[in-house]
């Protein structure tokens, strides 16, 4: 063995074998510690929880992205977000009259016409002689 | 994939296998790497080996997570994992008051396995407890370089990626742990097993 003088601290090699000698003998991992992680991997890979796995359920950074840079053009192409907004509300306002016609604007439509009106469109009335038979 | 042939596959093609839900990959891998970072994971936490299988469990519960979203040439396996068991060590190291050593001496000689009998034997312990024992006294990062450095056999640009430092730096902190792991190790020749040959030059 190497020499070593008295009250000085060993020699550097001879403190790089010392450790050595702890790297070759890693300690012995629990039997328990390995099934614990043995288990985990199998409940990780069963339930399908790998990063890989997860991503398609959520958008990545990169789509979401990409989506708000869409939402933003289009709203500085039509004038900005208030008037995105304001379309909005007057197209559901519209939709919504349509479907429920309220009282006040029966009302309102009968004053402007003076009475009911009902008009009837023949889109196409070239098919008519199509149907009729002989 | 066959077993034999799993055993000489790189960390990354495993990990990938596993992804693709290859349970023998998972055991390979278990088995490469848990004694490892569980030994790490028990000298940066200076003996507390209890603790110590919490985090080496925690950190492959990680690795299999992110096995997934692995990228090939990103990283190896070795040095995410060492430096998650890193972080994680930290953390705990951190988050209590570290125990007096001496609370920890009687479980050191348990790291070693086993080893010839008697004379033989009883040295070997005499060394790996004064030796542990001095481990355990370091400074945190002087203890994670040194055993990162010296036991676990890493290069130093890879301790520099695990610490998330220079490599300047790691050979800094590597040359002050074994100087104050030298210091602390002078008065226990006897210890070490130098006592026999002990002899003055010249």
């Amino acid at each position: 063995m190497t020499i070593v003088t008295k009250d000085k601290a060993p020699y550097d090699a001879e403190l790089n074998q010392l450790l050595a000698e702890l790297g070759g003998a890693p300690p012995s991992v629990p039997a328990g510690l390995t099934a614990r992680i043995l288990a985990d991997a199998a409940t990780v890979q069963a339930m399908g929880r790998t990063n890989a796995q997860a991503a398609p359920a959520s958008p990545s950074p990169a789509a979401t992205a990409d989506m708000n840079s869409l939402w933003r053009r289009i709203a500085e192409a039509v004038g900005g977000g208030r008037v995105i907004a304001g379309l909005g509300t007057a197209a559901l306002a519209g939709i919504a009259l349509g479907f429920l016609q309220p009282a006040p604007i029966e009302g309102l439509t009968g004053t402007v016409w003076g009475q009911d009106v009902d008009i009837a469109v023949d889109l196409l009335p070239g098919t008519d002689e199509f149907w009729t038979e002989g | 994939m066959a077993l034999d042939a799993l055993g000489t596959a790189s960390d990354e093609v495993l990990l990938v296998l596993y992804a693709k839900g290859d349970r023998q990959a998972a055991h390979v891998l278990t088995h490469r790497f848990a004694p490892r970072i569980h030994g790490y994971a028990t000298r940066l936490l200076s003996g507390d080996r209890a603790e110590a299988e919490d985090v080496a469990q925690e950190a492959m519960l990680r690795l299999w997570r992110v096995a997934g979203a692995w990228r090939q040439g990103e990283a190896r396996v070795a040095t995410w994992l060492y430096r998650v068991t890193t972080n994680l060590c930290t953390d705990r190291l951190r988050g209590r008051q570290r125990r007096r050593i001496s609370a920890d001496v009687d479980d050191l000689p348990n790291l070693v396995d086993g080893r010839p009998s008697a004379v033989a034997q009883m040295m070997q312990v005499n060394r790996t407890m004064a030796l542990e024992f001095a481990l355990a006294r370091l400074p945190d990062r002087q203890r994670q370089a040194v055993v990162l450095r010296h036991i676990e056999g890493l290069g130093n640009p890879q301790i520099a990626e695990v610490m998330d430092m220079s490599v300047e730096a790691v050979e800094s902190l590597t040359a002050r742990g074994k100087r104050a792991l030298a210091t602390a190790l002078a008065g226990q020749r006897d210890a070490l097993g130098y006592g026999d040959d002990d002899r003055d030059e010249g």
